[in-house]
């Protein structure tokens, strides 16, 4: 009971900042939103949490009562400003629903099924493992347990470097905050967590894709199909959230090209949201970094067209307080190199990696083997095909922001690729042991990519341009 | 209009394979989920977390890593990690040299380890660890 008002605190705090805001203003679908709210209110308060534990603070009972203090004023201002805001009337008006068909029935009714296949699959693969993973209980959960168990010192975390004290803190952090609201180490808080993530996954590629369309669902059931996703969201690694924050930022910086486009909505408000996400996905794990640096590249291909730089600044705004907090993290409290990267880049040693094709013979081979078979049961070669039907998408003249979303995954994949390419690990272990999570990361993108489509002429229009 | 019509039929057709195939997909993943073992973690929490009362709240606690053969397998790795996890905050250190050593079952080298010289046994457990503290801090 605990854990779930501690859940909730940030996230009702957060929704109300946004509409008292108007950030959402440029965001279409209220299912995009519902998943926004409720991860970026995660997401902000396991930076408040790290921000309280760098002013001294332990996660106990007195942390339980300034976190709950501090979101309920964030909560009240919110309302406050909310209720002085213009009446519902003078905003505008609903869109009329489109008429649902028996093809969107059926696409619902399977999706449906599908979700509640992917719902036990992870209560199974939660009853079997309830720490999670290898990954989960050796990193994530095992800070999360420093955390709250360490009092003044949780920095003990950082000790052995096998668990990576390097990585970002969103996961851990989260955990602790709602063990604390809980008082005590619940496993079932870990796996809510996954699997919050793992369903606002779904909500926004759904909301993305138009819930009224029978494509969305059935992008939804391609989606939760690859049981490898499902798999990881039972997993408690912090891939899942990831993937959130990655295929979020990409809805919402679409959200605000349309808002652009359109000249309806305010796109300041996507902007700094989408820096927000942005700034998660690199206080999630360290591939977030790339995340950044790609989307800051499409923000500006973006903004500066339109000769709206402030658009850009927005979105730094939203990144920066994740940005500082990684900086503080990385340069102050744990300034350890990455485990796979631990050879200093030197000139030399980035062109024997990159150029020499002794590692590309190892690497290229071993990617082929493992993301070809990526998926799970039945869905083997999910990631080439759907990687196919995308640039099938993205050659057309609707293709235009799976272009953009094709090539943030493209920064991606090269990103993957240049640290396999740099290790001084073993890198069929490497490989072997981080493809599936890395893919993970990247799917619900990929799936976005594949089944969005830009103003696509309506069947009456496509009729007359026959016609003619 | 016929052209729109090919191209409405190609589209139902690949959505209803993808549904069918999500359909399939989705339930043999449950499938293959049912089948799987139960994870040894939860059982070796629960056999390092007896160990707490014998240890010191916090700070470094050695602990003897498997030799030969055993070393770096992952059974070996398994047991070494999930001790950290159940012993958090305590920080379980790979290596004899702290107070307070951890010794997991199957680990000690049978006839006498050498690297236990200097410690005394304070414990040992229904599951096979035993905890030693060195007799000269």
């Amino acid at each position: 009971m605990g854990a779930v008002a501690g859940l909730l605190l940030p996230v009702a705090a957060v929704g109300a900042a946004i509409v008292a805001l108007r950030l959402h203003s440029g965001i279409r679908s209220r299912a995009v939103l519902l998943a926004l709210v409720v991860c970026v209110g995660l997401g902000l308060s396991s930076l408040t949490t790290t921000w309280l534990l760098a002013l001294g603070m332990v996660i106990g009972r007195s942390f339980v009562v300034v976190d709950s203090m501090l979101w309920t004023f964030v909560g009240a201002i919110a309302w406050w400003h909310i209720r002085r805001l213009p009446s519902a009337s003078q905003r505008r008006a609903a869109e009329s629903p489109r008429p649902v068909t028996t093809t969107d029935w059926l696409a619902r009714g399977v999706f449906a099924v599908v979700a509640v296949m992917a719902v036990v699959s992870a209560i199974v693969a939660y009853t079997a493992a309830p720490h999670g993973e290898w990954d989960a209980w050796a990193v994530w959960n095992q800070k999360a347990r420093f955390l709250y168990r360490g009092d003044a010192g949780w920095s003990a975390l950082l000790a052995n470097d096998w668990s990576n004290p390097g990585h970002p803190l969103l996961v851990p952090t989260i955990v602790a905050r709602l063990w604390a609201y809980a008082g005590a180490e619940l496993t079932i808080v870990p796996v809510t967590v996954a699997m919050v993530f793992g369903a606002s996954i779904v909500t926004a590629v759904v909301g993305a894709l138009d819930a009224g369309r029978a494509r969305a669902w059935i992008a939804g059931s391609v989606l939760l199909a690859a049981g490898t996703f499902v798999q990881q969201v039972a997993s408690q690694q912090a891939d899942v959230p990831f993937a959130f924050f990655l295929v979020s930022t990409l809805v919402v910086l679409r959200e605000a090209t349309v808002a652009i486009g359109r000249t309806e909505g305010d796109p300041v408000g996507s902007f700094l949201l989408a820096g927000t996400l942005a700034g998660l996905a690199a206080w999630t794990k360290n591939e977030g970094l790339l995340v950044v640096a790609a989307t800051a590249a499409l923000v500006v291909w973006r903004a500066l067209p339109q000769a709206r730089p402030r658009l850009a600044g927005w979105w730094v705004v939203g990144a920066a307080p994740a940005l500082v907090t990684l900086a503080w993290f990385k340069l102050v409290v744990a300034p350890v190199a990455p485990a796979y990267l631990t050879e200093a880049p030197t000139i030399a040693l980035l062109l024997e990696r990159f150029l020499g094709p002794e590692r590309h013979a190892v690497v290229d081979p071993l990617l082929w083997q493992y993301a070809s078979a990526w998926g799970g049961p039945l869905a083997g070669g999910v990631v080439p095909l759907s990687l196919v039907a995308s640039a099938l998408v993205a050659v057309t003249r609707i293709g235009r922001s799976t272009r953009s979303i094709l090539a943030v995954i493209g920064v991606m994949f090269a990103g993957y690729y240049g640290i396999y390419l740099l290790t001084s690990m073993e890198i069929e272990w490497l490989v072997m042991t981080t493809v599936d999570r890395l893919l993970v990361q990247v799917w619900p993108a990929l799936v976005l990519a594949a089944f969005l489509t830009d103003d696509e002429p309506a069947p009456a229009d496509a009729t007359a341009a026959a016609a003619t | 209009m016929l052209m729109f019509r090919v191209r409405s039929w190609g589209r139902s057709a690949i959505g209803c394979t993808l549904l069918v195939w999500s359909l399939l997909a989705a339930i043999s993943a449950v499938r293959v989920g049912l089948a799987r073992e139960p994870d040894p973690i939860a059982d070796l929490e629960a056999e390092f977390l007896a160990l707490v009362f014998d240890l010191p709240p916090s700070g470094l606690v050695g602990y003897l890593e498997a030799y030969g053969d055993d070393a770096g397998t992952d059974a070996a790795v398994r047991m070494y990690f999930a001790a950290q996890y159940a012993l958090a905050p305590r920080v379980v250190v790979g290596r004899v040299g702290p107070e307070f050593l951890i010794v997991a079952r199957g680990t000690e080298r049978s006839g006498g380890d050498p690297r236990l010289e200097g410690y005394h046994l304070i414990r040992i457990f229904p599951s096979g660890h035993r905890v030693y503290r060195r007799l000269v801090p």
